[in-house]
């Protein structure tokens, strides 16, 4: 099989209509993280089986998207963020991908063209954003290919079962590869990992139904036998007895080989969860204090949030009305002089005790005496101190002139005061309040300023916890953050695992026991039928040769099977090393070997890194790949998105090298590749690399709108 | 013939060979019958169909395999 193009239009990061042409060979798509590579790889899938990856959940039917869901992805948002923008209200955007691929069955090539469609129609002039701003169909499939009558079309469940035969479901997983996944297909720990993806994907599966055909057809056989014998011996009731037991038997033998199997499956399935859980606990147990450090980091958040919130709300409440105040300021600095000049004039009434003493009377009787009744001084009209008591009396006068208009306007003058008195502090404790709003208002900027600073560095380090448990989750399988804290309930569910297991295997004895029981029984009834055959009182039944031939032939595909299976184990083994050897070729260190054992098991190197570890997973499945693709001369593109994150530069260089002589068409994408490089010119200019192209972000408009969201799309640029 | 088919005819032929030649082989059958049937089975097992179905061809065969003269 060989993908010639792609063509998406709309399609999550690919805005308007984008064409891929690929060719045999290595064909490389560069680009760093955001660029498009995952929503290409997505793009694929979509087209052929109709679902997009997302991270933590799996591939999820588009049909089946809902912000609601655990996928919390509304329906339209596979679709390209700028062709949703850029769609007026009440009119329709097309989401299509269109993948044109040849076959070659019988000798005679075949060109299928798979297309997958969706429209979305836009039912908010206001808002575009929202699922419930558009009425998105669901995904239509179309399968065209050529036939010896002409075009044949297939549409919805007709062009999924071509989907079908064209990539059977089995070893999707396998030929589409991603890094994300590769644990889950290989794992060491797991040897049922190593027997699924022989199941899957190599040639044995043929060899197990070969077993089964003879296998169901000499029970066949043996039933028209019996059928026979019963038949001439009908007036034999030993005869019948006999040959009715060995249907009973052989009708339980059938049920208890199905119970078996079952059992089997259960005690296998139970078996992976233990193990599942038993890594679970031993990864709760080891990083505990990375979730120790999470929640603390989560619980001074929470404080840090509850301070600001706390400020923020002090500031709300002080804002308007320092901005009043503020505006009274000026009134206030009046009303301020307004008290200060009342006091100053209150301050200047005049002086009784002074104008009192000598009264009136006693200055008159010296004026008209003319003589100081003190001193006995001669007091002269127009003399010095004669104008002078003449001038004390005029002010007396004034005096008591002014003394009365303030003693009758003395209640009044009073309760003024006293109001003076109660307001004259008023604008300097206004003004001082004012100044202390001030001051507070700025002390909670600062403190905001601090706590905001403070939740960086917090949020830094839970970033870098994040990162962490992100990596535990993907090394060891285990999300701690949920898990934590239930160390308790795996521990019980490890009880009871163990327990049903226990109690399974009990049941499997059983079983098996019974069916040796049958088995026996068939051998000794089949023996009595053959000696009774042979007496005077009963009808002979010679051997048949068809019996017999398909007996044998039953014995020997069962005996090659087994030798099957372990050949190719040894031949897995042999070619994986061959891989890996190329795959770490640059390597100078310490590198193992792939040691394959009769039982699936892979033998767990501890002295190796996780970038070897993925290196010696990646080789077994390529190993698989290419033996199959060898046996049954069916090749199909391994498509691959981001091979793994372990790997460096060079070692990514190497897996390319190693690859691309591998499948008859492969299509990498990674980001890690330096162009730069002589490596990488060394790898465009090689023959069996036949397309390089380079996935880079095209921004529309960088100053309107949201850049980040819908104003960038993928450009893909040819580079070989 | 497909390498696959090939590969797993040699392995049945092989094997039919080394037991009938060890002479342990309680039953009696005719080697050459026996590897034309091991031949027209390891071609059904390729075919696209399930091993039920499949067992029906084969009855079909080894009978007609039986009745030509050894």
């Amino acid at each position: 099989m060989l993908i010639r193009k792609i063509s998406i239009e709309n399609f999550q990061s690919y805005y308007s209509c984008n064409d891929m042409e690929f060719s045999k060979g290595l064909n490389l798509i560069i680009g760093n993280g955001g660029k498009g590579k995952s929503k290409l790889f997505n793009a694929f899938y979509w087209a052929l089986f109709g679902k997009i990856y997302i991270t933590d959940i799996g591939w999820v039917d588009t049909d089946l998207l809902s912000a609601n869901s655990k996928t919390n992805m509304g329906k339209h948002e596979f679709i390209n963020m700028r062709a949703l923008n850029k769609t007026p209200n009440n009119e329709t955007v097309r989401v299509s991908v269109i993948i044109e691929l040849t076959t070659k069955t019988n000798g005679r090539e075949i060109d299928y063209t798979i297309e997958r469609n969706a429209l979305a129609k836009r039912l908010n002039p206001d808002s575009w954003n929202l699922e419930s701003d558009w009425s998105v169909t669901l995904n239509e499939l179309k399968v065209s290919f050529d036939s010896v009558t002409g075009t044949i079309v297939k549409e919805r469940e007709y062009a999924k079962l071509e989907i079908d035969d064209l990539f059977p479901d089995g070893i999707r997983d396998y030929i589409w590869f991603q890094g994300e996944s590769l644990d889950s297909l290989i794992n060491f720990r797991k040897k049922e990992t190593l027997k699924a993806a022989v199941k899957h994907i190599s040639y044995y599966p043929l060899y197990e139904k070969l077993s089964q055909i003879i296998s169901i057809s000499t029970d066949k056989i043996e039933k028209a036998e019996r059928n026979k014998t019963r038949s001439q011996n009908k007036n034999n009731s030993e005869v019948q007895s006999l040959v009715s037991t060995i249907e009973i038997s052989t009708i339980r033998l059938d049920k208890a080989y199905k119970e078996k199997i079952d059992l089997e499956n259960d005690i296998l399935e139970l078996e992976s969860v233990l193990q599942k859980d038993e890594k679970k606990l031993e990864g709760l147990a080891d990083f505990t204090k990375v979730v120790n450090d999470y929640n603390q980091c989560e619980i001074d958040l929470s404080a840090v949030k509850e301070e600001i919130d706390k400020l923020d709300s002090y500031q709300r409440k002080e804002l308007p009305q320092t901005w009043i105040m503020r505006g009274t300021e000026t009134l206030i600095e009046q009303s301020k002089n307004i008290i200060s000049t009342y006091t100053s004039k209150q301050d200047s009434i005049p002086e009784r005790k002074y104008l009192e003493n000598p009264g009136r009377t006693k200055l008159e009787e010296i004026l008209s005496n003319k003589q100081c009744y003190v001193c006995g001084q001669d007091v002269l009209i127009d003399s010095e101190p004669y104008n002078t008591i003449l001038r004390r009396i005029q002010e007396q006068e004034q005096y008591f002139k002014e003394f009365e208009e303030y003693t009758n306007n003395l209640s009044v003058n009073k309760k003024f005061e006293r109001f003076i008195g109660s307001i004259s502090d008023y604008p300097d404790s206004i003004l001082f309040k004012l100044q202390l709003i001030d001051k507070n208002f700025q002390k909670s900027e600062g403190d905001i300023n601090k706590l905001i600073q403070k939740r960086k560095i917090i949020e830094e380090r839970k970033d870098k916890l994040d990162e962490r448990i992100a990596d535990i989750k993907n090394k060891y399988h285990v999300d701690v953050k949920r898990e934590a804290g239930s160390a308790n309930i795996i521990t019980s569910g490890l009880r009871a695992t163990r327990g049903n297991i226990e109690r399974l295997k009990r049941k499997l004895d059983v079983t098996t026991k019974d069916i040796m029981t049958y088995e026996n029984e068939i051998k000794r009834c089949q023996k009595d039928l053959d000696k009774f055959s042979n007496t005077v009182t009963g009808t002979r039944i010679p051997e048949t040769e068809w019996k017999n031939i398909s007996e044998f032939l039953k014995d020997v595909c069962r005996k090659v099977q087994e030798k099957a299976r372990k050949e190719l184990l040894i031949k897995i083994q042999i070619r994986a090393n061959e891989f890996y050897e190329k795959f770490t070729q640059h390597d100078n260190g310490y590198k193992g070997s792939i040691v394959i054992d009769e039982d699936y098991s892979i033998a767990f190197d501890p002295g190796l890194n996780t970038s070897h570890e993925d290196r010696k997973k990646m080789s077994i499945i390529n190993a698989l790949l290419s033996l199959n693709q060898e046996a049954l001369d069916i090749y199909y593109p391994f498509i691959s998105d981001a091979p793994t994150s372990n790997f460096d530069n060079q070692t990514t260089q190497s897996y390319l090298l190693g690859v691309k002589d591998m499948f008859e068409q492969s299509i990498i994408m990674t980001k890690d590749v330096d162009m730069d490089k002589a490596h990488f010119q060394d790898l465009k200019l090689d023959a069996n690399v036949s397309k390089i192209y380079l996935l880079e972000s095209k921004f529309f408009d960088e100053t309107k709108y949201n850049p980040e969201i819908f104003e960038v799309a993928t450009k893909i640029s040819p580079i070989k | 013939m497909s390498k696959i088919e090939n590969e797993m005819f040699a392995m049945i032929e092989s094997e039919i060979k080394q037991v009938l030649s060890e002479g342990k082989e309680k039953r009696i059958v005719d080697k050459r019958k026996t590897i034309l049937v091991a031949e027209k089975l390891v071609g059904l097992s390729l075919a696209n169909k399930e091993p039920e179905s499949l067992s029906n061809d084969y009855i079909a065969i080894v009978e007609s395999v039986c009745k030509q003269n050894s």
